[in-house]
Parts: C-alpha cells; sequence; structure tokens
C-alpha cells in the first residue's frame, strides 16, 4: 500500500520503519498522517515476519506536533470554542483521537520511536506511546497546549514523569532536552546525535534476537499481560478522563477573557508562524 | 493520680471543645469575607496573591488558626477573579516546620494526645477533616506556587507537596523528623512518596523513602520539587515563575489542573488519604517500647524541648560528611 504522508519500509532482519513524511511541514501530522499511520501499523500487524516497528522522522525533526494550520472539522486540531458544531461531532473525533492513541500504545509489536530535532506536542504523544523511545540528546520535548489553552489529551505524563515535572511540563508549556527528558522517564534513553540510528538499531536487533527464546508469541503475550497491569492501575480510566476533559477544554464556551491571547484569531490576523510566535512570546520572555 | 471521674471530665471537656470546633465554628472559621488574618499575611499584587504563613516565632509550625487562615486566604484568593496564581511562603527564617505540638489539647493540627480517647467514629471525621485540608490545596482552582526556605518539615512538606509547583533555596532543609514517611500518609500521598511523585517503584522513590532529611539541592534532583536556586534568589525565581503561570487565563488553567488531578485520583490520591486516616488511627494505639521516645510521656515529663531532643538522638542518624 502506498501512502501520502509517510513511507513503510521493511527491512530485512524482521524490522519495519515507519518515516513521517512531511519534512517541509517538520512532520506536523495532519488528519491523513494520522490515518496512514494507523493503516501502516495495521498493515504490519498482519505480518508475522515483522516483530519490531521503528518509527521516526524525515528531515529536521521527528515531528513538531498537530498541524495548526487546519481548521474544524480536523480530528488533530482542537476546534476554536467560537465556531458551533454539534456535541456528537466532537466526542466523536475526541474518541478517534484518543482510541488512535491507546492503538499505539497497545500496539501488539514492539515500537521503537527514533527521535532527533523537535518532539512537541502530537510528536512527543507518538514518542511516549511507543515502547520505547531513543532521542538524541539535544532533541526538544514538550507540549505547549496550555499556551493556547487547551489540554493535554494524554495522561502518559503524570504516569511516565511523576505529578510534579508533568505539572511543571504542562502547565508552563516548557520544553526539555534528550537528556533531561530521559533523566525524568519520560523517554527510555538519549544520545548523541550521531549514534541515534547505530543505538536504535541495535535496541531493534536486541529485541529481535531475544524474542525467539519465547518464539513470537511471547511478544503479544507480554504485550496483554503489561496492558492489564496498567489498566489495573487505572490507565484505562485515565485515557478517559484525559479524553473528557480535553473535550471540555475546547467546548468551554466562556470564550476568551480581554488581553487573552486567542490562538484562532491571532492565525487569522497574523498567519501562523506569527502566531506561534506571538504565542511563545511573554513565556520565552521569562525563560521558559 | 487522676481518679477515673477527672479522666472521664477531661474527655467530656475535650470532646465539647471539639464538637464546637468542628460543629459551629469550622465554616466561620475559613469564612475569608471581611477576615482580619492572625497567622497569615494576604498580600496581593495584579494577578498574583501571596500567602506568607506568620507564626515566625513558631518557624511558621501549624495550629489551627494557622490552617484556617491559610484555607481562608487560599479561598479568598480562588474567589478573586483578578488572581491567578497563588504563592505560599514563610514568614522568618523557615517555610514551616511541621505540626505545632505545643497547640492546646482542643487543637485537631497535632496529634491528639491518646489519654483523651477518641473514639474511631471522632477519629475518622477528625482526620477526614484533616486531609480535607490538604485536598482543598491540591483542588485550589488558581495555580498555587510554594516558596520553601529553611526547614520545610513533616505537615509542611504536605503543604508544598499539594502545591502544584514548589521552588526551594538550595540550603531548605525537607524531612520528616521521627516518621517514617510511609506513615505520615499525608506526605506519602502528597508529593513525597508513591506513585504521584514517582512513577512506582522507581529508584528515585526508594532513595528518598531512606533519607531522613534532604536538601533542596537534592529535593529538586529527586524530582521531588521543581527547582532549587541560591537563598538570595529565592524571591526572583518564584516572581519568575508565577508570572509565567499568571499568563494563562483563569478558566483554561482550571481545566488542566483537574486534568492533572484527575490522574492523581485515578491512581489512588483518594484511597491514599483514607489509609492514611487507618495508618494514623493505628499509631494511637501503638505500645512503646522502653527504648524509644514516646512523644506524650516524654513531653510530660520533659516539655516539648525535651522531647525534640530525645527524638533527635534517636530518629536522626549520625551522617559522616566525608568531604571536610
Amino acid at each position: 500500500m502506498n501512502y501520502e504522508t509517510i513511507i513503510l519500509g521493511k527491512k530485512e532482519k524482521r524490522v519495519a520503519e515507519i518515516t513521517l513524511n512531511r519534512p517541509d511541514k517538520l512532520n506536523a501530522i495532519n488528519d491523513v498522517m494520522m490515518k496512514d499511520i494507523k493503516a501502516a501499523l495495521e498493515e504490519v500487524e498482519k505480518d508475522t515476519d515483522i516483530w519490531v516497528v521503528v518509527i521516526k522522522g524525515m528531515g529536521k525533526a521527528f515531528s513538531v506536533g498537530e498541524d495548526l494550520t487546519l481548521k474544524w472539522p480536523s480530528d488533530v486540531m482542537t476546534p476554536n470554542p467560537k465556531e458551533r458544531w454539534y456535541l456528537s461531532e466532537l466526542w466523536e473525533s475526541e474518541l478517534r483521537k484518543s482510541n488512535f492513541w491507546q492503538y499505539i500504545y497497545n500496539y501488539p509489536k514492539f515500537t521503537i520511536a527514533q527521535i532527533h530535532g523537535h518532539c512537541l506536542g502530537w510528536g512527543c504523544f507518538l514518542a511516549m506511546v511507543c515502547r520505547t523511545s531513543i532521542a538524541s540528546e539535544d532533541a526538544l520535548f514538550g507540549d505547549p497546549s496550555i499556551r493556547a489553552g487547551f489540554t493535554s489529551l494524554n495522561p502518559l505524563w503524570t504516569w511516565k514523569i511523576g505529578v510534579r515535572k508533568a505539572r511543571e511540563l504542562l502547565f508552563t508549556g516548557k520544553y526539555v532536552n534528550g537528556k533531561e527528558a530521559a533523566r525524568l522517564g519520560l523517554i527510555t534513553m538519549a544520545v548523541p546525535e550521531n549514534e541515534l540510528m547505530e543505538k536504535v538499531a541495535l535496541a531493534a536487533e536486541t529485541h529481535v534476537l531475544g524474542t525467539p527464546i519465547g518464539g513470537y508469541d511471547s511478544q503479544s503475550f507480554e504485550m496483554v499481560f503489561m496492558r492489564t497491569t496498567f489498566d489495573i492501575a487505572g490507565l484505562a480510566t485515565a485515557w478517559g478522563y484525559a479524553t473528557n476533559i480535553h473535550a471540555l477544554s475546547a467546548i468551554q464556551r466562556r470564550g476568551f477573557e480581554p488581553g487573552e491571547f486567542d490562538f484562532f484569531e491571532a492565525r487569522e490576523r497574523l498567519g501562523l508562524k506569527r502566531a506561534i510566535a506571538e504565542r511563545d512570546r511573554p513565556f520565552k520572555e521569562l525563560g521558559f | 493520680m487522676p481518679t477515673f471521674e477527672d479522666r472521664n471530665l477531661d474527655l467530656i471537656k475535650w470532646h465539647t471543645q471539639y464538637q464546637k470546633n468542628q460543629c459551629e465554628e469550622a465554616y466561620e472559621k475559613m469564612v475569608s469575607e471581611g477576615r482580619e488574618y492572625r497567622a497569615i499575611i494576604y498580600e496581593k499584587k495584579g494577578r498574583i496573591a501571596k500567602i506568607s504563613l506568620n507564626r515566625p516565632e513558631k518557624s511558621n509550625a501549624l495550629n489551627d488558626a494557622l490552617y484556617c487562615d491559610l484555607l481562608a486566604g487560599l479561598g479568598e484568593a480562588a474567589r478573586d477573579d483578578d488572581v491567578r496564581v497563588v504563592v505560599i511562603k514563610g514568614a522568618g527564617r523557615s517555610f514551616c516546620a511541621g505540626h505545632d505540638l505545643s497547640s492546646p489539647p482542643g487543637d485537631e493540627s497535632p496529634p491528639i494526645d491518646p489519654k483523651y480517647h477518641p473514639t474511631v467514629r471522632d477519629f475518622f471525621q477528625f482526620e477526614r477533616r484533616r486531609c480535607q485540608k490538604y485536598e482543598d490545596i491540591i483542588n485550589c482552582p488558581k495555580a498555587t506556587i510554594a516558596q520553601v526556605h529553611g526547614y520545610c518539615i513533616g505537615a509542611g512538606e504536605g503543604i508544598q507537596a499539594s502545591c502544584d509547583i514548589t521552588i526551594a533555596a538550595e540550603d531548605a532543609q525537607f524531612g520528616t523528623r521521627g516518621f517514617d514517611r510511609l506513615t505520615m500518609g499525608i506526605t506519602a500521598m502528597g508529593g513525597t512518596g508513591a506513585p504521584h511523585v514517582w512513577p512506582g517503584g522507581s529508584e528515585r522513590y526508594r532513595a528518598f523513602r531512606i533519607l531522613p532529611e534532604i536538601s533542596g539541592e537534592d529535593a529538586a534532583e529527586l524530582s521531588l520539587i521543581n527547582k532549587a536556586v541560591p537563598a538570595d534568589r529565592l524571591e526572583e525565581e518564584v516572581d519568575r515563575w508565577a508570572k509565567a503561570l499568571s499568563l494563562i487565563p483563569n478558566e483554561r488553567f482550571a481545566i488542566a489542573k483537574e486534568s492533572i488531578n484527575s490522574t492523581l485520583d485515578i491512581t489512588g490520591l483518594g484511597n491514599a488519604f483514607r489509609n492514611h486516616y487507618n495508618i494514623h488511627l493505628a499509631i494511637q494505639f501503638v505500645r512503646f517500647r522502653s527504648d524509644e521516645t514516646n512523644l506524650y510521656k516524654t513531653r510530660r515529663d520533659k516539655g516539648l524541648k525535651g522531647f525534640v531532643q530525645t527524638r533527635s538522638m534517636h530518629a536522626t542518624p549520625t551522617l559522616k560528611d566525608d568531604s571536610k
């Protein structure tokens, strides 16, 4: 199958590679890419010759996150609170998103994110839902949603890095580099940029070599076992809550307070690039 | 030797005081409208409100008056549409030295003397109210920042743990004196242990559990707090964070905060509080061995200072400093 926004490559030694391929947009995720990623993973899922899937980005960055140029109706871009849509549309969209992330999180094959450059918002989610994530030390992680007034759709923040750091990152929208991300537990490890490919290949190979001990079937067994344990500890409920609250953050109709940064208005007025600069300016001035 | 009647009279007196505090005055105590704060200083500057715990002569040890003033102050900030960020700090040399163990028996903040024989029902109600105070801080819809310097001990840790962000001086001292952090349910729950702060079972969590006291610098390294800076830069650093958080409109922040707090609940925050009631109650029934420190007995015999001295001999290991 051919994909519009990604490249699905199958290598020897049981490793498949999904490359996000919108380098001119720093691999911003749009609705098509979301569908492509899912379709590619579904294609690989049925292929018992593939045991490991590596996800990486083409060009300068892994992914800068959701494509902010999009307008409603889009699953990726949270709608402008001033637009009037039906509740069913909103909830269906929220559920599609949540199911998308959970699908990757619960993917029955071993997934490795290979991260360089920017890894923000949804890009960061994509790294977080992979089972292993290896990044270059100078990669940038974060979720600046709050600066435009939205909450994170992803409950894994608290699970991975603990409540203190989750609050810090999500309430200020600040970024951390790969080294710090590895220290916090957001990713598995950070390596110098020139060793990145080598380390990912090693991780994939190690997994492939290790798996025959229990056979290919042991993989899915391990996955189901792990997932159940996390669900017992409440992760399934957390996904549900995060979805609901994310919908609430989009739907609250109070609108914008005077002087409040309105991303949708700014995008209209200044264009996307300057709107983002405007969004980040006061935070940057304070060193965040 | 007090007779049974004497003891009983004590109990009745305590019980009456207790009911009166809780049923009649509790609500009134936390009302902030037109309130004259005695134990805190409430200042507002633009979008940032600052609450200073103000019992410097007691190192801001918590008694009922201070708790009520603190919550009333938070209530005032929560209702004030102009305020987006609340900074909680301590006046004088320290942030907070924990529960005021010299409080009168009617007070709820320090552990209740077992000689009053509170019933299990009383005890659960009392624990519930105490935990509610922390939950009130956790659920404050505005951004909360704890500015910690000097000592931050026991319940003081609970307060900073309930805040969204904690910035401390590098030489601040976090700790629980003479209690294991796990049995101090609130500390275990709130910020200083358990999977809520660190992914469960992580080495950082273990490391913290076995350290009796740690500096602000170490606490930041362990992600127990957000940042440690030299003491003279503390105020400036907190202002920077407060300004950043004050950029986020109230409505938006409240939802984002709810999102994180709901994850805490799912991972068992509410249960941790309930667990805390039980553990604390169980502590009341502890029978001390001859070589152990009994707060009530030692305080009776040697006074509070004597107790603190005895406890520090027992509870604080002598750490060798190899660097010197």
